[in-house]
């Protein structure tokens, strides 16, 4: 494992796609915070330091999506991954391997947002409005949604002999995840009430307060949260906004889904006849 | 004999498909084993096999003296090298880069000797060229650097020489000749290029339909291999007339052209041939190629 991880990581500082997106993250990381001060600036309206600082969460899918397909899509295209099988390597150890280093890539690139959105995010609003230790939570979450994303994407692009399909199929379900998401968020948010207009008998416009008969409730509304809370897009949109029913509830999916998807795609992998 | 390695009645089923059907084969060590079959005949499937790559769905293999099903094979695989189909490299670097990478997959302590291995197949100018920008000579050489890497004594080479030109075709011939005769490193070399594969070979293995049809050294090949002279004459009715008398065994070809299966004495012959009218336009000296030989095993019909 050790040899594996220390050859990856060699090719990790090499990729490319993986610098490109930490300085993309950087970058983002400097301007919404300053962006943020010039229109406190111009509005008047007083911002705080927690208002924006997780909302790249509902792009972590996506990037992984793309990082995750190429970066082990490489291993297939190139041809390369039979020099780790020809090495001796177990096959249970290069899929490992490459979990860890994409994981390690996702932190990484969290990382080059967060820290220079802390560095000047703090001078320019202060510290956060909002609880430590939701804070603290909410980092803990992302960390782990973004573990269960490389663990998602890892089984795709292991499975899939073809990168460009791979790459495909990730992108496909980064957002086909998200839009599930919102499809569900909408459901959730849905007022258990809402305003009827009619015209009444003298012709004038009244209004009547009536039940919503798309707001869920009972059975329906317990599955269909903890559908949003299972789903990674659906873990994303809470972090982002940092409306989460279920906060604590969220990490253990996160972690039920990395070893599940970890588990299945080391099973599937081992049998898998490699071209 | 001690055998690399031994196959023993292995199959490969995909799907409804039988790759391989009961294929044995020995590896001598220190051989050069060509391996040599038309496409789909499962050269390649067997290199994947013994790499690796895949399981086979029955019979086993024996690779310096473990069997596949034992977990130690692991460790006989580290002995060897391999260049599956297409060179397995890392397009976005350089040849060094890519060295380095299996230097640490296989756990070395240092870079020690990567300068050396660059140097033995030609790549020690390649600099900071990457490996996309090769040609497919010098990617077929970096594949060969990296199944290098860490030593092997058992290098596999599948179809080394397809689509190179042919100053790269010698170079790896001469490549391979070199790390058989100075590092005596066993070679298995798959091949359909038959030539090719006659200047290398020190032993064979044909493949047909899954099966060896015949293993055989490279010395038995050339005694069963028989001489001829190709004639060319401006009547082959005449000649084979001249022949028959002369209790030759022949072989006409062609109304011009015919092979003969023994010495002949030149002047005796042109005498003969001049007295019937007939005049000897060209004479080679030929032997029979192991292109026939292997036609004569697996049918010539069939494989065109």
């Amino acid at each position: 494992m050790v040899k594996l991880l220390s050859a990856n990581f060699l090719r990790l500082k090499k990729d490319k796609l993986f610098w490109a997106a930490v300085i993309l993250m950087a970058a983002l990381g400097v301007f919404f915070p300053v962006r943020k001060y010039l229109d406190t600036l111009q509005s008047h309206y007083i911002e705080n330091l927690d208002n924006g600082f997780f909302t790249w969460t509902l792009f972590i899918g996506v990037i992984m999506a793309v990082f995750c397909s190429c970066f082990i899509g490489t291993e297939y295209s190139d041809g390369t991954i039979r020099n780790k099988i020809v090495a001796g390597q177990k096959r249970g150890t290069i899929y490992l391997a490459n979990l860890i280093v994409s994981s390690a890539a996702g932190i990484v690139i969290c990382a080059a947002y967060l820290i220079p959105y802390l560095c000047v995010g703090i001078p320019l609003f202060g510290f956060f409005a909002a609880d430590g230790k939701l804070i603290l939570l909410t980092v803990v979450t992302v960390l782990l949604l973004m573990v269960a994303f490389s663990s998602l994407f890892t089984f795709i692009a292991m499975i899939c002999q073809s990168k460009s399909a791979a790459n495909i199929i990730c992108i496909l379900l980064a957002f086909g995840l998200l839009m599930t998401a919102a499809i569900l968020n909408q459901m959730l948010e849905a007022p258990p009430t809402h305003m009827v207009y009619f015209l009444d008998e003298d012709g004038n416009m009244a209004s009547t307060e009536e039940a919503n008969p798309k707001y869920l409730e009972g059975i329906r509304r317990e599955i269909v949260q903890t559908l949003y809370d299972i789903l990674p897009g659906g873990q994303a949109i809470q972090c982002a906004i940092m409306t989460a029913v279920h906060p604590l509830r969220l990490p253990l999916y996160s972690l039920a889904i990395i070893v599940l998807a970890t588990g299945g795609g080391c099973v599937l992998f081992q049998k898998k006849d490699l071209r | 004999m001690d055998y690399v390695l031994k196959a023993n009645a292995l199959t490969k089923n995909y799907k409804h498909y039988k790759a391989l059907d009961g294929l044995s084969m020995n590896v001598p060590r220190g051989a050069i084993y060509g391996f040599v079959g038309k496409n789909g005949a499962g050269k390649t499937t067997l290199i994947r096999l013994i790499c690796g790559l895949q399981e086979p769905t029955s019979g086993d293999y024996t690779l310096y003296g473990r069997k596949n099903t034992e977990r130690e094979i692991m460790n006989s695989r580290r002995r060897m090298g391999a260049v599956v189909e297409t060179p397995s490299i890392y397009l976005n670097m350089t040849a060094e880069d890519n060295l380095r990478q299996q230097y640490r997959i296989l756990g070395l302590p240092s870079y020690d000797g990567l300068g050396e291995i660059l140097k033995l197949v030609g790549l020690e100018d390649a600099g900071k060229k990457k490996a996309r920008n090769f040609s497919l000579g010098m990617r077929q050489r970096l594949g060969i650097a990296i199944a290098l890497v860490g030593s092997p004594d058992f290098l596999v080479l599948d179809e080394p020489v397809n689509g190179l030109d042919p100053q790269g075709i010698i170079e790896i011939r001469e490549l391979i000749l070199k790390l058989n005769r100075e590092e005596q490193i066993t070679v298995l070399i798959s091949s359909h290029i038959l030539d090719e594969l006659s200047r290398l070979a020190t032993h064979y293995g044909f493949i047909d339909k899954g099966h060896i049809v015949r293993e055989i050294s490279a010395g038995d090949l050339e005694a069963a291999c028989r001489k001829c002279v190709r004639l060319e004459v401006t009547n082959v009715q005449a000649l084979s007339r001249v022949l028959d008398g002369m209790g030759v065994e022949y072989n006409i070809l062609s109304d011009r052209a015919a092979d003969v299966y023994a010495k002949v004495h030149v002047s005796r012959l042109t005498l003969a041939l001049a007295e019937e009218s007939c005049e000897v336009l060209s004479m080679q000296e030929r032997n029979e190629s192991l292109e026939s030989y292997y036609i004569s095993l697996v049918g010539g019909n069939e494989n065109g």
